[in-house]
């Protein structure tokens, strides 16, 4: 039995992860071949060390094929249906922030809320014959919020670059993108509601519900967030 | 079952409809919407159009359907994905397209549905009515700014929305007025200037004022926006609502107690309980017993179109069928002139469920 935990495979997400888990006293070991993606913790038989990246540790998460996985709580809502049935988010860890928002053009002055966006919604349909057009990458976060909205009356237009720009490009009308600092919206003449935050993200330590996990392995689970939670 | 109900539906809706299983997903993702995308099984041919699997057989028969009034049968696998698990249902159902008279369309169809069920060995069943159409009248005669009018309209079917709009309303000063030049020029109501103001920003922003919204009417709903942005529902407009959307009563005699109601709160239906009245007769023409009938007022589906009367029959709990007016569904496909359409829909797994 060994705990199998995934962390990010590169970037600041993958430094940060390993600082957090040194600073708590676990050492992640760079993998004894440079083109090996698997490793552990110094002294530590009983975890194995996957690095991944972050999107495909969300669904790794959904599949029960690794005990636990750092990623954005943001990737996790997006990727796993169900999420809360499927993983629990254990541990905020501080890094990676990012807020998934909703945004609209500067030139729309009366839309501030998603109530106005709702009417807006409604409106466009009956004027221009079709949906109000939503960009986004997030399509799971989109639908679920706006339907809490009680908002129907759209449609999604898959995003796979630079979602701000599709306004200006003439693919949408309104955008949901994540952002840290908001300089990006600004630059492209968007603003993000007043009440347009789905989500605030940060990287999270998650558990899979799905996994296999024996007392054993709960066991040193159980441990090594205790670890984690005492260094934070 | 299928075969049945089939043979039944074909002696009362003699016009066939083929519906082929892969089906163009344009149609469903801009009727439905995006509640929709989550639900069908969508793929992509080779040419790089959206395909899905028939998630129902409305829209593509309204799509089918030509200049002529016709009854279209139908009956086969509809695919869905449930959280459940299932993904495969077996549907039958009855769209009548075109009929002008709609009292008599709506009560030939609420007693098809009925007669099908029957077929089926469900007797009888609990059957739930409400009417898109007089909700609006209800607001309609409250006098409501347009766009708050729209607003619960658009909300209605959905009763814990609708609930909290009431709430909304009746209690908010909408406090958070900008204090921006669009603001000022809206309160000075200086429509010329504000939408020149408008039309800088956007050409600021790169965004074209003859795609997506554009700057006249970015304009008036901000005029409008402010304007109403004082507006609060008095308490007895949100009684009369509340006291609408709380009506549960026997079919038959509704239309009776709905008058009532209008006097009692003081508003005035005229002529618009007509169809109400109309359709109560032609049902009572064509024998059908409307004893376990109920009259709901909050009863509704939230989808822009459906515009008239919806009704679902129920054995024990569980919904077995069900059907409306949808006479704004065939526009919204494309028809360049509106369709009356009123239709249903058996959920053949169910009936089994519950027989």
């Amino acid at each position: 039995m060994t705990l199998i935990i995934a962390v990010p495979s590169k970037g600041r997400l993958k430094e940060k992860t390993l600082e957090v888990f040194a600073n708590a006293g676990l050492v992640i070991e760079p993998p004894a071949d440079v083109r090996s993606y698997q490793t552990k913790i110094t002294g530590r038989d009983d975890v194995e060390i996957a690095f991944l990246s972050a999107s495909e540790i969300a669904r790794e998460l959904a599949l029960g094929s690794i005990h636990l996985g750092v990623t954005g709580e943001d990737l996790a809502r997006e990727t796993i249906p169900q999420t809360d049935d499927v993983v629990s988010f254990e541990l905020q860890l501080g890094f990676g922030h990012a807020d998934v928002v909703v945004a609209v053009p500067d030139s729309w002055v009366d839309v501030q809320t998603m109530a106005d966006l709702d009417d807006v919604a409604a409106d466009y349909r009956a004027r221009y014959g079709k949906r109000l057009r939503i960009a986004t990458k997030y399509w799971q976060l989109t639908q679920n919020w706006f339907g809490q909205h009680g908002i129907g009356v759209y449609r999604i237009v898959e995003s796979l670059g630079a979602t701000e720009g599709a306004p200006a490009a003439g693919s949408a009308d309104v955008i949901v993108d994540i952002t840290s600092t908001g300089s990006t919206i600004r630059a492209n003449n968007l603003k993000v509601l007043d009440d347009g935050v789905i989500l605030q993200s940060q990287a999270n330590l998650i558990l899979s519900k799905r996994a296999n996990w024996s007392d054993a392995e709960r066991g040193v689970c159980d441990g090594i967030l205790l670890q984690l939670k005492a260094s934070l | 079952m299928l075969t049945v109900i089939l043979d039944h539906l074909k002696t009362v809706a003699p016009d066939g409809a083929n519906v082929p299983i892969l089906q163009p997903a344009d149609p469903f993702l801009e009727t439905v919407g995006e509640d929709m995308r989550r639900r069908i099984f969508m793929t992509e041919s080779a040419d790089g159009s959206l395909k899905c699997l028939r998630p129902e057989f409305t829209i593509p028969i309204c799509l089918q359907h030509g200049n002529k009034p016709a009854r279209y049968g139908y009956g086969g696998i509809v695919f869905r994905q449930s959280r459940e698990g299932a993904v495969e249902f077996l549907q039958a159902g009855l769209e009548d397209l075109g009929n002008t008279n709609t009292a008599e369309a709506d009560a030939k169809c609420l007693a098809d549905m009925l007669g099908a069920l029957a077929k089926v060995g469900i007797n009888n069943p609990a059957v739930s009515l409400g009417d898109q159409n007089l909700f609006g009248v209800v607001v309609e005669s409250l006098k409501l700014p347009a766009e708050i009018a729209a607003r619960l309209v658009r909300n209605f079917g959905e009763p814990k929305q609708i609930e909290r709009l009431i709430d909304i309303l009746e209690s908010k000063q909408n406090g958070e007025q900008g204090n921006d030049e669009a603001h000022k020029l809206a309160v000075s109501g200086d429509e010329a200037t504000l939408i020149a103001h408008v039309e800088s920003l956007m050409t600021t922003g790169n965004l074209s004022p003859k795609t997506g919204r554009s700057p006249e009417a970015i304009a008036k709903r901000m005029i409008d926006k402010t304007r109403d942005a004082s507006f609060r529902l008095e308490k007895q407009q949100a009684a009369i609502l509340r006291n609408y959307l709380a009506l549960e009563l026997p079919f038959e005699t509704a239309a009776d107690e709905l008058a009532k109601f209008a006097k009692d709160s003081g508003l005035i239906f005229g002529d618009r309980l007509e169809t109400f009245v109309e359709r109560v007769a032609q049902l009572k023409i064509l024998g059908v017993a409307l004893n376990n009938v109920t009259f709901k007022a909050s009863f509704g589906r939230k989808l822009d179109y459906y515009t008239g009367v919806l009704f679902e029959a129920e054995v024990d709990g569980i919904s077995v069928a069900g059907g409306g007016r949808y006479d704004r569904l065939c526009s919204l496909l494309g028809s360049d002139k509106p369709v009356p359409a009123v239709g249903f829909s058996i959920s053949l797994d169910r009936v089994e469920e519950a027989t």
